[in-house]
């Protein structure tokens, strides 16, 4: 981590995109597209990105929308490993373009073995995200994956490499970073508004860190055309089917195929704090838990804190900036607060997450092959931070991390919690 | 709530409950001193020996990924075989830091087949086991595909020259499944990734070579492309500049991506000489990253690029001569904002000419204003206020003068911004001189903004004083809405003073600015008003302004001083409407001071029903705290007011007769 200003995005584009909320990028009219670029017998697509959905609940349903309100995609096909959601997204597809040419997966690599789809939406449970991503890169395919990008260390970073290994469009769906009083905030810090940076405060998601691995009783097992229990369980380890495990507030917790609270909110906050510290390319070295409930307090290298707690104000997912001369603190709801005030300079911001701006800017990054904002690499020093803190809570004691060589200082039995062997056949 | 459901939840609660323990337990099972690791990491040998169910073999593993020595590699490497557990065992294998753990994941090699198999081979290949390479190579002719592709993939990750020797004879092999051509151009790829990493450039170089061929699919040749750049870096300039003039439009747009890394001096005006011959479509990408670079010596082609007849390549050009031109390009610029062929590329272009850096640029934006047509020089003072052009007041002084009323609005606003305190008097006689309505509101704004950059705020309002002492009429009137703007006391006094006027229409302007003073010190001097005021417009505008500033405390929560202020408004309100204004104001007040006060205003049948919906809305929330008070509020609102809605729920509020 250097100065303030040493990051990929310099402060004059940093505010031009803040200014403009929309990512303001220049939405070159050059489409690359699978036609066009790879089919070197078929004629060029035309202005559309072509794309396809993979896991599709209530969150991918939302993003795949905000893709098909953009006027160059065109979605056409979804994957889900549960019945009702894929029929569901289909039906929502045909009805946005008025027919029925929409093709329903129970398994992504079918969707993903289609020459004809440029990029797809992965907004599958946590467990799928990495591998659902290297296989989309795999397959030639652009893609915005929601957060988190990962479930162990060795994930996000075989993510970033293959990303790196077939020059691929990566977004991780680190919406915020679009967002104005995020970004806007963000511009305090990196800035030197706020003075040399003390501390940042990156909320996590529910008052109690960590994650369980609870077995629960054996089910009858659905056929897997109604749900897809081994696809749903992809690599992590087998278990017998027991419909509980895939409701919401269990898996999410589960440390098979989740990161619990800290990883819920902290792939957004902790992510905004480290782009608020650019330190991007990078993380905290010194990590230990402040109390029982699991909250961390991280050290950077150049002794800024990063402090993952509760209670921070301003709706969801909210982020507070200390500095020498001020601080910023703000919120999914919008609001933000200065000291001195007079660093908002009456800018004023909307409530919310939407994913509009974050969505146009990765239709526009893959025409242009550039790369997004939430890059595989950012997202994945700021998932490994949230990774690194939760092993600090498994264990119940400090560690120190190496941010360069990815791995813990001295300590082997930490180490060994960076990965998780894939279940047969997948790979990372 | 049904049975099934209530032992359901019972069931997630135990579970969640369970959760929490087992993260307690878990901790609790990485015990901190050797001896109770020993002994524990025997009794899970022992689990994983017995005849446990699956699930506890399960958890053994896992627990064994943290604590296992190699004591318990036997005991795991016996179970890698197992169709149900060589997946746990590996858990626990693939991370150990032991080389016996390799071994034992090498051995299964000759035991295992199909899925099983690829799964050992996988976390050979996570463990990048170098003495696995022979073994793994061997696996490369396996009649299954499945294991011949895990095997490549694994060798890709070992990445060590002798693995990304066999995966080239793989690759070139041309491997008869169709599954394994992909998996060996990945493998390779790979490998290549490591070899780079581990400083061998030029093999990792002749496997990018390699897969650059069109025989590989896009992607592949993609990443080929982008790691040749990394592996031989000298040689990116011409890699790109070839791709960028070849006709592969997949490497065309990867190389212009690239273009931002490179560093080297002359790199951006090499790519610059290749504008010209690209099409149109790579012509913009190529203008985009040129301009992220800011390199002045791109500026002769984008200029030559703002000329083109694509529209899409010369509106890209006037956006990247915001970045790259200098005073050079205002020319181009001013003259896209006047007559450039779309609304887009005339918006362009105004940015532009706003971002545009370097010496001399406002003054050559005031030269080219001066000789705009009228209509166009709306924007270019637009652009001079962008840029924050203090030095352009003079010539804006000028504008404000002219005969365009347009232009002389444009000026004026841009003045309000760019002029400052010695700007003032000049600003003053500009104010004097407006004729009409609308650009003598502009001239009191822009007064208004330069008086408030007067560093000392007890000063701010001296020079607009002593114009007011020589003013007369509707410049009069002007200054004393300014002063009603600026809002300090001295301001205060100078127009409290005016509604003594003799002029009625300076007394008025002065009640005006009285009433949109912006904090409460103006309250005494409206009451005044209010109550003795002489016309019916004066007494209306005062009460009216007393009341929003009122309103205004209640908002800060000042709750007292406001509630005296409406209280003392109640008493001197006379219509309707400024007792509605009173009753609106108050709803937020949740005192049972606001709630008599409300409640007051009932009797009276011009405003019955706005004061029993006031009493209603803070008794509401005043009805825990104060049952008695609300309940004879109530009364007094069901007794007098003749909305039945409102009515019938005041009287939820009354107490019963003999109730507590």
């Amino acid at each position: 981590m250097s100065g303030t200003n040493s990051g990929r995005l310099n402060r004059r584009s940093f505010l031009q995109r803040a200014a403009s909320g929309a990512g303001g990028l220049l939405a070159a009219p050059y489409v690359i597209t699978s036609a066009a670029l790879g089919a070197e017998d078929r004629a060029p697509a035309g202005e559309r990105i072509v794309m396809g959905g993979i896991g599709l609940g209530g969150r991918g349903r939302y993003v795949m929308g905000a893709f098909m309100r953009n006027k160059d995609v065109q979605m056409v096909a979804v994957c889900d490993v549960q019945s009702g959601r894929r029929k569901g997204a289909k039906a929502t597809v045909d009805r946005r373009y008025g027919n029925k040419d929409c093709k329903a997966y129970i398994d992504m690599r079918e969707l993903l073995a289609r020459d004809d789809i440029d990029a797809v939406v992965i907004a599958t449970g946590d467990n799928n995200h990495s591998i659902a991503s290297i296989e989309a890169a795999r397959a030639g395919k652009d893609m915005y994956c929601e957060k988190p990008m990962s479930v162990a260390i060795a994930e996000s970073r075989a993510v970033a490499e293959t990303m790196r290994r077939f020059s691929r469009i990566y977004q991780c769906g680190t919406q915020r970073r679009n967002i104005g009083n995020f970004m806007f905030a963000v511009d305090l810090a990196r800035s030197g508004k706020l003075g040399k940076l003390r501390a940042v405060h990156a909320e996590k998601a529910g008052s109690r860190s960590g994650v369980h691995f609870t077995v629960l009783p054996a089910q009858p097992e659905p056929p897997r055309e109604v749900m897809d229990w081994n696809g749903w369980l992809g690599p992590s380890a087998w278990r017998p089917y027991n419909s509980k495990y895939y409701t919401r507030g269990f898996w999410s917790n589960h440390g098979d195929w989740s990161g619990g609270s800290i990883t819920e909110w902290g792939s957004h906050t902790v992510d905004l704090c480290q782009w608020a510290c650019d330190a991007d390319n990078t993380g905290p070295v010194d990590y230990r838990t402040t109390n029982q409930r699991g909250d961390v307090e991280a050290v950077y290298a150049n002794g800024v804190k990063l402090i993952i707690r509760k209670g921070l104000r301003f709706g969801s997912c909210p982020v507070r900036f200390e500095g020498e001369e001020g601080w910023v603190e703000t919120g999914d709801s919008g609001r933000i607060e200065t000291h001195p005030k007079s660093l908002l300079a009456e800018r004023k911001f909307r409530g919310g997450y939407p994913a509009t701006n974050h969505v146009r800017e990765f239709l526009d990054c893959v025409k242009t092959r550039k790369q997004p904002v939430s890059t595989a690499d950012a997202a994945h020093h700021s998932i490994t931070a949230c990774h690194v803190a939760n092993i600090c809570v498994r264990l119940g004691r400090a560690v120190k991390w190496d941010p360069a060589k990815e791995e813990f200082v001295g300590d082997a039995e930490a180490d060994r919690l960076r990965s998780r062997a894939y279940r047969q056949p997948w790979r990372l | 709530m049904n049975c099934r459901i209530r032992n359901m939840r019972i069931i997630v609660v135990v579970c969640i409950a369970g959760v929490l323990l087992a993260g307690v337990a878990f901790a609790a099972a990485a015990p901190a001193d050797a001896k109770a690791r020993r002994e524990r990491e025997a009794k899970l040998i022992q689990t994983l020996k017995g005849s446990a169910p699956r699930a506890e073999k399960d958890k053994a593993c896992r627990e064994l990924q943290i604590i296992g020595t190699p004591a318990c590699v036997p005991a795991l490497a016996a179970l890698l075989a197992d169709k149900d557990l060589s997946h746990m065992a590996r858990c626990a294998l693939e991370p150990m830091p032991y080389g016996q753990a390799a071994k034992a994941l090498r051995d299964a090699l000759p035991k295992t087949s199909g899925l099983i198999k690829v799964g050992v081979i996988g976390s050979l290949g996570y463990r990048r086991d170098k003495e696995a390479v022979g073994e793994l190579t061997k696996s490369l002719k396996d009649r299954d595909t499945a294991v011949a592709g895990a095997a490549a993939a694994a060798l890709g990750r070992i990445g060590t020259p002798e693995a990304a020797k066999a995966l080239d004879k793989f690759r070139e092999g041309a491997p008869g499944a169709p599954g394994l051509r992909p998996v060996a151009a990945e493998a390779s790829l790979t490998a290549a990734q490591r070899l780079l990493a581990e400083g061998s450039r030029e093999q990792a170089a002749a496997i990018y070579e390699a897969l650059q061929t069109p025989k590989w699919p896009k992607h592949v040749r993609l990443g080929a492309f982008t790691g040749l750049l990394v592996a031989r870096p000298t040689e990116g300039v011409g890699r790109v500049t070839k791709a960028i003039a070849g006709d592969d439009p997949a490497l065309r747009g990867a190389a212009i991506a690239a273009i931002p890394a490179m560093k080297a001096p002359g790199v951006a005006q090499r790519f610059a000489a290749e504008l010209p011959k690209l099409p149109a479509d790579a012509q913009v990408l190529l203008i985009g990253v040129l301009a992220e670079r800011a390199d002045a010596s791109v500026r002769p082609a984008i200029v030559t690029a703002a000329g083109s007849a694509n529209p899409r390549v010369r509106t890209a050009a006037v956006k990247a001569l915001g970045s790259v031109g200098d005073a050079g390009c205002v020319e181009i610029l001013c003259k896209a904002v006047v007559a450039g062929k779309s609304d887009d590329e005339k918006q362009v272009a105004a940015v532009s000419l706003q971002r545009l850096g370097g010496e001399g640029v406002d003054a050559a934006v005031v030269k080219f204003m001066k000789t705009a047509p009228v209509g166009s020089r709306p924007e270019f003072i637009k652009a001079l206020v962008a840029r924050k052009a203090a030095g352009a007041v003079g010539d804006l002084l000028a504008e404000a003068k002219g005969q365009d009323e347009g232009v002389r609005r444009s000026a004026l606003r841009a003045l309000g911004v760019l002029a400052g305190p010695k700007d003032l008097p000049a600003l003053l006689k500009l104010l004097a001189e407006q004729k009409d309505d609308t650009t003598r509101k502009d001239a009191e704004r822009a007064v208004m903004q330069i008086s408030r950059k007067i560093s000392d705020p007890a000063g701010q309002a001296d020079a607009v004083i002593a114009a007011l002492g020589k003013a007369a009429g509707p410049a009069k009137c002007s200054l004393l809405r300014v002063l009603g703007g600026i809002g300090n006391a001295k301001a205060l006094e100078a127009v409290r003073g005016a509604l003594k006027d003799k002029d009625t229409q300076v007394r008025e302007a002065a009640v005006v600015a009285l009433a949109d003073w912006p904090d409460a010190a103006a309250a005494p001097a409206l009451l005044k008003v209010a109550r003795e005021g002489k016309t019916k417009v004066h007494k209306i505008l005062a009460i009216s302004g007393y009341i929003r500033l009122a309103g205004q405390l209640a908002k800060q929560r000042k709750t007292a001083e406001a509630m005296k202020m409406f209280g003392s408004a109640a008493s001197a309100a006379e219509r309707p409407e400024e007792k509605k204004l009173i009753l609106g104001a108050m709803r937020g007040i949740r005192t049972i001071e606001a709630l008599d006060l409300a409640v007051s205003f009932v009797t009276d049948a011009a405003v019955a029903r706005e004061a029993g919906s006031t009493a209603l809305e803070l008794a509401k929330h005043l009805a825990r705290g104060h049952p008695n008070e609300v309940s004879a509020a109530m009364q007094k609102v069901v007794s007098s007011c003749k909305d039945k809605r409102i009515v019938d729920q005041a009287r939820r509020y009354i107490k019963k007769p003999g109730a507590k």
